[in-house]
């Protein structure tokens, strides 16, 4: 039993060294991108372009069995264009029938590009895919392969002729991570790595198959969690509604994350419980995007990110 | 037995050792309150004290009754106090390697849980716990801080008894001296006992330790001394006496020598002139 739990948390170990054999450095995004997974939850990305996001979701898609599908955004894209769509299809005997065809969203990591750039209608249907897990088309209901994971992507500039996601879908995606360009060394390894052969040219090895991560899940979920760390997140959540600088807090749904992310955490570290750091880690990203700052400390330069520096001291 | 009730378990065999520890912590503080209120009462014997205790077969000093009494109440107030600081939470402080762990499991074994990580949370507590010692209950700088005091408490005791001093008596034997009784009967050193159950007679006359009193004849050593002036010091002239040496000195009678003497608070401006006019007066006698 408890060997099973070893040889799983060994496998997504296992994971980020295979794909770290593509991606260089981004060794926390790559730890929170599996605690999302883990934890069956979403992924809001914010980096600019060119930091190598795609790849690396499309990589961690190779290394666990899993199929991908990337969508790019843009204003023109449909929500069919997302969950699919009911088409007309002659059968052998030559009657004529709807059959559904399955959009990209039926895919076990999607990666929507540049979420910001579809239309508020768009980004619904592919939020309620997340939410339900399952796609209502032509009076039928389709589920999602499980396991399911979106990563949506946001470019932090170039914001013209975007529609930003309301508060209340961003409240969806468990994490927010955001992205840094790498340092000198880290780049320097990327030129050379990437100069002398393609990215095709690098195999990586599948270690985590499907089942091994919807176990991975369960066995998450069940990860113990003290009292008073559990108390600490819900006071952690609780501050950012009172705090002077926050003009909306979080939701309890952010405290479902903060908790749960702090057992995924502590389950990629081999740990059978969820210690204060796990809490501390996962804060930042479960609650940057659920809150907003008022105009005052925007102004004087305060971002989401200092407000819940504060709160942890 | 599942494995939270394995757990719980051992957190009550934590609270054991707790309670262990309080032990040891209180007995030998409560040593401590002993000597120390055995060593004060049995100096300051207070009026409202008897000096021994008990009947014709068996007596006890009373500051050792009394030392008894304020020990056994030091250590059911002591052991309960150190009993409640040694909680399971303490533990987990001394011990940091098990200590989120530790809390963890104890929360999920109340809430009974048993999920595969729950059980394997409670298997690596418990096999943590079978290496880690209980000593974190005990404070061992309190415990040596403790017994130096019992050790230096003690020999003040025997010392000042062996020495004389007038403490414990009771327990090594006479005091010459005695101790406590009223102001109104202390008698310089240690006063005399109000009670009149010590008898301390062949100190009552200091003319014993210090010997006979007799009379002492006062010192005489009256000297007449002439001091004659000559020469030419101070004329006006420019010259000073004491440029022109025409200082003299001749006394009318014999001038023994004595031991130079000078107070302390007095400053000797120049001793090289007090040692000229010294010899100028010897060669002119």
């Amino acid at each position: 039993m408890s060997q099973q739990v070893e040889e799983i948390q060994e496998k997504i170990e296992r994971v980020r060294g295979e794909v770290s054999k593509k991606i260089v450095g981004l060794e926390d995004v790559l730890e929170r991108l599996l605690v999302c997974m883990v934890c069956d939850g979403n992924a809001l990305l914010e980096s600019n372009p060119g930091l190598a996001k795609t790849m690396m979701v499309r990589t961690v898609a190779d290394v666990t069995d899993m199929d991908f599908s990337r969508i790019q955004n843009t204003p023109d894209l449909m929500p069919s264009d997302v969950t699919g769509t009911e088409v007309i299809r002659e059968s052998a005997t030559g009657d004529k029938e709807f059959v559904f065809e399955k959009g990209p969203v039926f895919a076990n990591i999607v990666l929507a590009d540049e979420i910001n750039r579809a239309t508020p209608k768009t980004q619904a249907s592919f939020l309620e895919a997340m939410e339900e897990e399952q796609v209502t088309a032509g009076g039928e209901t389709y589920d999602l392969p499980r396991p399911f994971f979106v990563l949506a992507t946001q470019n932090p500039i170039d914001q013209e002729g975007t529609y930003p996601l309301p508060e209340a879908q961003q409240d969806r995606f468990m994490l927010k991570l955001t992205l840094d360009y790498p340092n000198f060394d880290e780049e320097a390894e990327i030129v050379n790595r990437y100069t002398r052969q393609r990215e095709d040219d690098i195999e990586v090895e599948r270690v985590l198959t499907k089942d091994e991560l919807l176990r991975a899940q369960e066995l998450v979920r069940d990860v113990p969690v003290a009292d008073d760390i559990r108390d600490r997140a819900i006071n952690l959540v609780s501050a950012t509604r009172d705090h002077e600088d926050i003009e909306f807090g979080a939701s309890p749904r952010a405290t479902l994350s903060l908790v749960l992310g702090a057992k995924g955490l502590a389950f990629l570290r081999g740990r059978s419980y969820v210690s204060e750091e796990d809490l501390e880690e996962m804060a930042i990203p479960v609650l940057r995007h659920r809150i907003i700052v008022d105009f005052r400390a925007e102004r004087e330069g305060r971002t989401e990110e200092d407000v819940v520096r504060e709160i942890l001291k | 037995m599942t494995g939270a009730e394995e757990l719980l378990q051992a957190e009550k065999e934590i609270r054991r050792e707790g309670a262990k520890a309080a032990f040891l912590h209180s007995a030998i503080e409560t040593t401590l309150v002993f000597v120390a209120v055995f060593l004060v009462i049995d100096s300051s014997s207070p009026s409202w004290l008897p000096a021994t205790v008990g009947t014709d077969a068996v007596t006890v000093p009373g500051s050792a009754v009394a030392a008894v009494v304020a020990g056994v109440v030091f250590f059911a107030v002591d052991s309960v106090l150190v009993y409640r600081s040694r909680t399971v939470e303490y533990f987990e402080e001394a011990n940091p390697q098990v200590e989120e762990a530790l809390r963890t499991a104890r929360d999920a074994a109340r809430r009974n849980e048993e999920t595969e990580m729950a059980e394997r949370l409670y298997s690596d507590v418990l096999e943590e716990l079978r290496t880690t010692s209980s000593e974190g209950f005990v404070s061992v700088r309190r415990i040596v801080g403790s017994l130096a005091l019992v050790v230096g408490v003690g020999a003040l005791l025997l010392t000042a008894s062996i020495g004389g001093m007038g403490f414990g008596d009771g327990l090594f034997g006479n005091n010459p001296f005695g101790g406590g009784g009223d102001s109104a009967s202390d008698q310089g050193q240690g006063g005399g006992g109000s009670g009149g159950e010590r008898q301390y007679d062949d100190l009552q006359d200091p003319g014993e330790v210090l010997g006979e009193t007799g009379e002492v004849t006062r010192g005489e050593n009256d000297q007449d001394v002439e001091l004659r002036r000559s020469g030419t010091g101070g004329d006006g002239s420019g010259e000073t006496g004491s440029a022109g040496g025409g200082n003299d000195y001749t006394g009318g009678v014999e001038v023994q020598s004595q031991r130079a003497e000078y107070s302390p608070e007095e400053e000797i401006e120049d001793a090289e002139l007090v040692k000229e006019y010294n010899l100028k007066i010897r060669g002119e006698e």
